[in-house]
């Protein structure tokens, strides 16, 4: 099954009161839910309060969600309006956020940059944050090229296996396993500092 | 978890990285990563941080699975269980409902201002008191005549009137026909009475006639003293 399908599957088994079903779904579109978010709402913790308000929504709604669109479309939709709507509550209350017309391709829509999710804070998560990055760049460099190649082929470009399989004049499977492989060597590196 | 991926975990840890990359999965591999929410979300957390610093974008994008849980807990069972149904939704009705009704109601209310407007003019246009007047007398005095006569005696009535019919027991005003005159009489008629005076109609006929029958007050005297001279 395609990755549609598989999101639909995921859907019809949480509507049926499955809700592991619902925690995958959760887990795979939660972080791109949040970059969207950021694009239209400044607050770090407002963004993570309509991410979650987002979901919450969609899953009280699964039962309208017919599967004429894929998943991801149904909820960013959602997280669009909830974002949306959350600006207009906020011009209500004489709170105005400053936007900068993005230029977004889908839309004339203003966005902002997503400061929200800027890496900031406090000293020590700005210390913890860089140690991360240092410790995933190190990573990637000690990975073999192949590795390296399918895993930015993929991350980067956001190729499909089946395209990587064609720049790199390989199977599809030895792609699927490069790009494995290229994640477990980063995460074992990186595992000491996840918990920080 | 299926066997499969019970005897090979990193089988399992394959199956996610794949799904993380929206590769196809079967339903085996997918029941195996519903039985291992735990490890699909620990290796998703890190496929997150590193394709993030790939592209160069934040790590403080956060995960919300636990709030989202505890935010689900919250629901009501209700509508847990009827998630996926419309529930018990009253619906509005429909567009065309709603128009005919609108028909329905404004045509009832014309139908009663209808039948009260001609009820309303029916009613006014009725007068009880012409039922008792008596027909004009052509030949002979009738007890109106009569009366009159007596009432009319009393004043100075000109000479060669007849009286007119009246109904003795009301008022004059509103309530007699045009007078009727004996055949008799007719050649007796003054000259104002027959329109040919020249010195007008006389006041108390034109009193009378414009009190008596305000239907024949356009007419004027004249009119009416012809049709003394025909009769």
């Amino acid at each position: 099954m395609s990755a549609e399908e598989t999101d639909k599957a995921l859907v019809a088994r949480a509507r049926d009161g499955d809700r592991r079903a619902f925690d995958l779904l959760v887990l795979k579109y939660q972080h791109r839910v949040q970059r969207l978010i950021a694009r239209y709402i400044r607050d770090q913790e407002q963004v993570f309060d309509l991410a979650q308000e987002t979901f919450i929504k969609a899953y009280r709604a699964l039962g309208r969600f017919r599967g004429d669109s894929a998943f991801y479309t149904w909820i960013y939709r959602i997280a669009v309006n909830t974002a949306k709507n959350q600006l207009a509550s906020d011009a209500r209350g004489g709170y105005m956020v400053s936007l900068n017309s993005g230029g977004s391709d889908e839309s004339d829509e203003p966005m902002i940059e997503p400061e929200a999710l800027r890496d900031g804070g406090t000293p020590d998560a700005l210390a913890a944050t860089e140690e991360l990055r240092t410790a995933i760049d190190q990573a990637i460099s000690a990975l073999p090229e192949d590795l390296r190649t399918a895993l930015t082929l993929r991350e980067m470009e956001g190729l499909s296996y089946d395209e990587i399989a064609s720049v790199m004049d390989c199977p599809i499977g030895t792609v699927r396993s490069r790009i494995f492989r290229a994640r477990e060597a980063i995460e074992q590196s990186i595992k000491p500092l996840k918990g920080a | 978890m299926s066997k499969q991926y019970a005897n090979n975990p990193e089988t399992l840890r394959h199956a996610i990285s794949a799904w993380w990359d929206d590769e196809p999965l079967d339903d085996k591999t997918l029941d195996a990563m519903l039985g291992d929410i735990g490890q699909v979300r620990c290796h998703a957390g890190a496929y997150e941080c590193i394709g993030s610093r790939i592209r160069g974008e934040s790590f403080l994008t956060r995960n919300l699975l636990d709030g989202i849980n505890e935010r689900l807990d919250e629901l009501p069972d209700a509508e847990h269980r009827n998630r996926g149904d419309r529930g018990s939704v009253v619906a509005f009705p429909s567009r065309a409902v709603r128009q005919r009704r609108v028909w329905q109601g404004a045509i009832a209310a014309s139908l009663f201002a209808a039948v009260t407007a001609v009820g309303l003019t029916v009613s006014l246009s009725e007068d009880p008191a012409a039922e008792g007047v008596a027909p004009m007398q052509a030949e002979g005095l009738t007890e109106n005549d009569r009366a009159v006569m007596a009432s009319l005696n009393e004043q100075a009535m000109p000479e060669g009137v007849s009286p007119a019919t009246v109904r003795p027991e009301q008022s004059t005003v509103g309530k007699a026909v045009p007078a009727s005159s004996s055949p008799a009489g007719a050649a007796q008629l003054p000259d104002w009475a027959t329109g040919q005076s020249s010195r007008g109609a006389d006041p108390y006929v034109v009193t009378h006639y414009r009190t008596a029958a305000p239907e024949f007050g356009t007419t004027g005297p004249e009119a009416r003293a012809a049709t003394f001279g025909r009769e």
